[in-house]
């Protein structure tokens, strides 16, 4: 069945327009002048080679700046918000997670280690939200 | 009734398939975040509690502040040892935890268990804490296993942490003891803690486990004070009679209150017992007999109206008269 297949190694990552505006408005409700990193959660459907991002939600998650490996992601909030979604839109699966970077960081493989629960090869998109060149503000990859 | 949120971190690295703690440290530990699980949420049914895993590459959040002990179990379910546990980063995890509680009215608690030698140094630990101290959050410590090496530490540790008494440091040396029991009777539970004297286990085995049992227990030992309510007053209700033996146990009477109340209780049901057989009532002695028949009968397999069986009966009740009297004959002379 279409949708329901994980790809191995997935080529294509397409954003939808709503994602984009949901992980800024997350952006500046509760990071916008502070140097902490939001973390969210991409809802969407793998068709082949292509992952398809049509939904997103935000995660409370908090990381100690000085300390790399202190870092905490509510798990029990992804399992009830996901339980809810399926409600609305049983076809929307959790297909990757994204932050704001603007840059790799040695936790996102931790936190890799943790969405693999819910999906077998999640998909991370850091998500510029204060571009200074225009362009795409995306950077995907997968672990 | 405190309002608090616990983060309790289990130390799940490879020391703890150590087996000197029955059955074994990891399973004692299992064992104690149950048991203070339901210690706290029958404290207060707001409480949350959540779990940290040390162990790993990295302490792993594995159940989140929940009330819902079926999330608990979830969480913890296929939980294994390995590698090594990481005591202070498993702290700054659980204070993050803390921070995110829905309910920003709780109180912040940890209680860590640590049965591996931790890695971190003295002043690290102090630095710890503080800040701690500075966030406002009370930590217990379960020292057990490598305790001694742990223990100058820990002790610095909880010391810096300290705020008003309440956090605690407990040290458990090995033995054939059950670890939660250790903790019960422990400050984290009982009389410093927040779990109290009634945490739910005033008979041994409470509302928890058998609700019914519970329920039977406290309706016999009301009805026992009552019953033995009813023996005292009617004991000062037949002082006129007047009869020899009773005029005896009225001067027992009078100095009632400098018995302990023991010997009070006994007293009244010796005199309870004695004033029936001597009305001739025998209403208690009858309505034993029945009682005891009765059980039999709805006991499988016997035949009430065996006649070995009655005999026996015969002459137990015999036998119990004899006694009561023989022992009022000995509290009268004393």
């Amino acid at each position: 069945m279409p949708g329901l297949e994980i790809a191995a190694n997935p080529t294509r990552v397409v954003v939808h327009p709503l994602v984009l505006l949901s992980v800024v408005d997350h952006y500046n409700r509760v990071a916008k002048n502070t140097k902490k990193r939001i973390v969210g959660v991409l809802l969407g459907q793998v068709e082949g080679n292509t992952v398809n991002v049509a939904n997103s939600f935000a995660v409370p998650f908090e990381e100690d700046e000085k300390n790399p490996a202190v870092w905490f992601l509510d798990h029990n909030y992804v399992d009830t918000m996901r339980e809810m979604f399926k409600k609305v839109n049983a076809k929307e699966r959790l297909v990757g997670w994204y932050h704001n970077g603007p840059k790799l960081r040695s936790s996102d493989l931790q936190i890799n280690e943790l969405f693999k629960k819910y999906t077998p090869n999640p998909v991370l998109v850091v998500i510029d939200v204060q571009p200074k060149v225009i362009g795409l503000p995306t950077n995907a990859y997968f672990a | 009734m405190v309002l608090e949120a616990t983060v309790l971190i289990i130390d799940n690295s490879e020391w703890s398939r150590n087996g000197d703690y029955t059955p074994s440290r990891f399973q004692a530990q299992i064992d104690s975040v149950h048991y203070l699980f339901s210690i706290k949420t029958n404290d207060n049914p707001e409480n949350t509690v959540g779990v940290i895993a040390n162990a790993g590459e990295t302490p792993e959040v594995l159940v989140s502040l929940t009330a819902d002990l079926g999330v608990l179990l979830k969480g913890m379910h296929g939980l294994g040892v390995r590698s090594e546990s990481h005591f202070d980063t498993g702290i700054q995890i659980a204070q993050l935890v803390l921070k995110h509680r829905a309910n920003k009215y709780q109180k912040q608690r940890i209680i860590a268990f640590t049965a591996s030698p931790i890695g971190a140094d003295e002043k690290a630990l102090v630095k710890l804490g503080k800040k701690l101290k500075k966030n406002g959050v009370s930590i217990d410590v379960v020292n057990f296993g490598e305790h001694a090496a742990n223990e100058a530490k820990l002790t610095a540790f909880v010391e810096a942490a300290n705020n008003n008494e309440s956090s605690h440091l407990v040290t458990i040396p090995p033995g054939p003891h059950v670890l939660s029991e250790q903790i019960r009777a422990s400050p984290i539970v009982g009389a410093g803690g927040s779990g109290g004297a009634g945490g739910g286990f005033d008979f041994g085995v409470d509302a928890d486990m058998d609700p019914e049992l519970a329920l039977a227990l406290r309706m016999s030992l009301q009805e026992e004070e009552e019953r033995q309510r009813r023996g005292a007053a009617a004991q000062s209700g037949g002082e006129p009679s007047g009869a020899a033996q009773q005029r005896a146990g009225d001067d027992g009477d009078a100095v009632m209150e400098d018995l302990d109340e023991d010997e009070q209780i006994r007293r009244a049901i010796q005199m309870s017992l004695m004033e029936s057989q001597q009305e001739g009532a025998s209403g208690d002695a009858m309505a034993n007999d029945d009682l005891v028949a009765s059980l039999i009968g709805s006991l499988p397999g016997v035949d009430p109206n065996d006649p070995a069986l009655q005999s026996a009966l015969g002459s137990d009740a015999a036998k119990n008269n004899t006694d009561n009297s023989k022992d009022k004959d000995k509290s009268d002379s004393k």
